[in-house]
């Protein structure tokens, strides 16, 4: 998560993107990229109850070949997280360091089960 | 080693360490542990994307009589994760120990996301904008509870 919310501040601002990076994790929050309320009530559905009301939203805001890219990226992420949290991928301390501020507002070190990585 | 598939299908961010160690003294050494990495990751990959998309999910193939290749690479060695690696431990080369898991993984990661060289690029010309793409995957890495 810290890799990709990272990420997500980076491209926003090399894209001139609004973003509010707080919306990955709570859900009041207003993501403010185009689509983004969407694009996560997509994500939430998908990993939750399954319907399709999210999928219909989606399209009818950012088109049918958004939809797919969304559902292929959801995808992605179900295996890259799978293999960085079975093989024990730390995260390194330059990107610690790089991104304590990303951590701390976002209480991300909740997240961090690799303490015994080494 | 039915039971260590569920684990990374359904509950990854339980795993840790001493559990990764125990299955290797309990005969599933690393090499057979990277594979079933693997092979358990690309299948919830892709009956999350069916299950998007609202398809059906497809049935596993049948196997296929023969002996396993046993190929792994001799260079990978111990790095600061849990499992050896080629070159050091990065995301890339998580698999690397198993040279044809690894690939597999590029080329997945590739046709579902970006390829490991488009990573760099904000703007890659995809169906969403970086910035979309990156605000799904936070998300679903959050739900993961996945810190990396």
């Amino acid at each position: 998560m810290l890799a990709h919310t990272g990420l997500l501040s980076w491209s926003a601002q090399q894209t001139d993107t609004p973003v509010d990076v707080r919306a990955v994790t709570d859900p009041d929050v207003d993501p403010l990229v185009p689509g983004g309320r969407e694009l996560l009530s997509f994500v939430d559905a998908t990993l939750t109850s399954g319907d399709q009301v999210a999928s219909r939203a989606l399209d009818a805001t950012l088109g049918a070949p958004a939809v797919v890219m969304a559902a292929t990226v959801i995808g992605n992420f179900q295996m890259m997280n799978r293999v960085a949290d079975a093989t024990g991928m730390p995260v390194g301390t330059g990107s610690r360091r790089r991104n304590a501020e990303l951590i701390e507002a976002l209480g991300l070190d909740r997240y961090d089960h690799l303490e015994d990585t080494g | 080693m039915a039971r260590a598939a569920w684990k990374v299908a359904a509950s990854p961010a339980s795993i840790r360490r001493h559990w990764v160690d125990a299955l290797a003294r309990d005969g599933l050494d690393p090499g057979r542990y990277v594979e079933l990495v693997g092979i358990v990751s690309r299948a919830v990959a892709i009956d999350t994307v069916l299950e998007a998309l609202g398809l059906e999910i497809e049935p596993l193939p049948q196997p296929v009589a023969g002996d396993p290749s046993e190929d792994v690479d001799q260079r990978a060695g111990k790095v600061k994760a849990w499992v050896p690696m080629v070159g050091g431990a990065s995301i890339t080369q998580a698999l690397s120990m198993v040279p044809a898991e690894n690939a597999k993984l590029e080329a997945l990661h590739g046709a579902l996301y970006l390829s490991f060289e488009e990573m760099a690029d904000p703007k890659p010309g995809k169906e969403l904008t970086r910035p979309q793409m990156e605000l799904v995957a936070a998300r679903t890495s959050a739900y993961n509870e996945c810190f990396y």
